[in-house]
């Protein structure tokens, strides 16, 4: 039997079974290797210029230290290119928002002014960071930079017991924790897929970005760009510590080397970026004008609307109720009751914390979020709520993915339960030590 | 290729490693004492920036030594990298121009020169070396010795 009959047996009895694609790639590699010591001859080295390129990006010490730059480069480009468009489409909202107010019925003016325009309105003007980021990740996807960067990653996961492949679900997470979730099917053996899937909610979601950029652009607007990529480093540093408590505690050690196939770099195309980024970021349009757009008028309803009907101060409001039971909890990281409850609603889709925060500003006062936010919130606290975002309860989709991926409720918990006291931490710890360096 | 063409390369990429390498260090400094300069703002990340691409140079130059080929691939990266931080500095540029010219509050005191940073007036440098290293583009040998 020839080594090309023996290779297409094996995939024939593996095709339809995704678990055995490692034992396949193995064998693959085993037969190329035979075929090669029968058929090549050593010459001249030949170099490709992925070649070329791999020699630097795969290196041993520089590797992650050009991730790093790669990924900073891509959020700096995410805040600061989309900056201005944000003001653009801020000032349209506001513009319209001054034009319904003057509807002569006020329950409806304020629904429109202050539920629905401050509220998907306010969500709509975060589309350019979000399209932004996407098209700096089909850009990274396309010139085939992305699967490297498992690559490099891949020695540090394996020191702390990991599998490299973890990172390739763990990337996906930067777009959609749901996505992320769903991809730990692709990592080799039970343990290491549960902990991937355990820990892939704490990588930053597009979902998160808009706060990050409100908050940051509002309390250090100086470095705003390298505050958010600071957050989704922490994000990869968390899914990475927590990874290995898991594997140290909850699993048995099982680790294997990482195979891939690296594709060839590649110019990325214009249009195959845009077309990918607008894929991806329709979805985003989408959740805005249904669910996000059904959340506003709920949330509109609960901050107009108290036990003595409409038109009350928000004090007195239902959400202020819900809010200020709960807000005590809070209160050592400095998170008032509006935090608190749009908190909450961040449960149903984290883009809802700041459409939440927009609205309940909004019929609170006049005053824009921004100065809201100045007056009512330190910088430090600012900090402990982005990394309290990031790090908290997964939304409701992305909880639904982690039961259907395990087939239990038990795993469903723990992620859920985990990610609270992590992020409570977390955020408390930020407060401590904002309180030592900044007082 | 001849040695000297070699030499003067090695010697090239040792420059405008050192030199990525100093200013980051003179950035990482000036933000420590908080003492702005124009043309070097107080960005301890971009600096970290600066310290990478000249990391990826100079660790070229030990390859060179070795193979003069393999080093190029370093100069390479680190011209790409250099591109990127400059690219990335001129959309920021371009977007605070848009903002300027469109009169928004938050831009009614933008000056160009804010923006300018050392990934800005360093690029020259890099394309200078790059341009330089073309001629040991170990791809381009090939394509020639093989037609």
């Amino acid at each position: 039997m020839t080594s090309y009959e023996q290779s297409t047996e094996l995939e024939e009895d593996f095709i339809d079974d995704s678990d055995n694609q490692i034992i396949l790639a193995d064998e693959r590699y085993r037969i190329i290797g035979d075929i090669l010591c029968e058929a090549y001859e050593p010459g001249k080295e030949k170099w490709t210029l992925s070649d070329m390129l791999d020699k630097v990006f795969l290196h041993k010490y520089l590797g992650i230290p050009i991730f790093l730059v790669i990924m900073w480069a891509m959020f700096h480009f995410t805040f600061q290119a989309s900056v201005v468009f944000m003001v653009i489409i801020q000032n349209s909202f506001n513009w319209l928002g001054d034009l319904v107010s003057q509807i002569p019925i006020p329950w409806l003016a304020s629904l429109l002014s202050n539920g629905i325009i401050a509220g998907v309105g306010f969500i709509l003007s975060f589309v350019p960071p979000v399209f932004f980021l996407y098209l700096a990740i089909s850009i990274l996807e396309d010139t085939g930079y992305l699967s490297r960067a498992a690559f490099v990653m891949d020695r540090m996961m394996v020191k702390m017991g990991l599998h490299g492949r973890s990172f390739i679900p763990l990337l996906l997470g930067f777009g959609c924790s749901v996505a992320a979730v769903m991809a730990a099917r692709t990592v080799e053996g039970r343990a290491n897929r549960y902990t991937t899937i355990l820990v892939s909610p704490l990588m930053s979601c597009a979902g998160r970005l808009p706060l990050y950029v409100l908050i940051a652009g509002i309390f250090f607007p100086t470095i705003a760009g390298t505050i958010v990529f600071l957050m989704y480093i922490l994000g990869i540093v968390m899914a990475i510590i927590m990874a290995s408590i898991f594997k140290k505690t909850l699993f048995e050690e099982e680790t294997s080397p990482l195979l891939m196939e690296l594709s060839m770099y590649q110019v990325p195309t214009l249009h195959g970026a845009v077309h990918h980024m607008w894929e991806r970021g329709v979805l985003f349009l989408r959740q805005a004008g249904t669910y996000l757009l059904a959340g506003s008028i709920v949330i509109w309803v609960l901050s107009s609307f108290g036990p003595n009907g409409f038109g009350v101060p928000i004090q007195e409001s239902f959400v202020s109720i819900v809010g200020q039971f709960v807000q005590p909890l809070f209160a050592p990281l400095g998170f008032d009751w509006r935090i608190v409850v749009a908190l909450i609603f961040g449960f149903m889709a984290k883009e809802a914390v700041v459409q939440s925060l927009a609205i309940i500003y909004s019929v609170q006062s006049e005053t824009a979020i921004a100065a809201s936010l100045l007056a009512n919130i330190s910088p430090v606290t600012a900090l402990a709520l982005m990394v309290f975002v990031l790090l908290y309860v997964p939304c409701i989709a992305t909880i639904g993915a982690i039961r259907s991926e395990t087939d239990s409720w038990k795993w469903t918990a723990l992620t859920i339960s985990y990610q609270m006291v992590l992020a409570y931490l977390m955020a408390g710890l930020v407060v401590f030590l904002g309180g030592i360096f900044v007082g | 290729m001849d040695n000297g063409n070699g030499y003067r390369l090695t010697l090239l990429t040792a420059i405008i490693g050192l030199l990525y390498i100093v200013v980051g260090t003179i950035q990482e400094i000036l933000f420590v004492i908080q003492y702005p300069v124009f043309g070097i703002p107080l960005d301890p990340i971009q600096a970290l920036l600066l310290l990478v691409v000249g990391a990826v140079y100079l660790t070229g130059i030990n390859h060179m030594r070795i193979k003069l080929e393999e080093g190029y691939a370093f100069v390479l990266v680190g011209s790409i990298l250099a591109g990127l931080i400059f690219i990335l500095q001129i959309i920021v540029i371009g977007t605070n121009a848009l903002g300027w010219f469109l009169q928004l509050e938050d831009w009614s005191g933008w000056t160009i020169w804010q923006d300018i940073t050392p990934s800005i007036w360093l690029f020259p440098f890099a394309m200078v070396l790059l341009i330089y290293a073309k001629t040991f583009d170990p791809l381009k040998t090939r394509h020639k010795e093989e037609t």
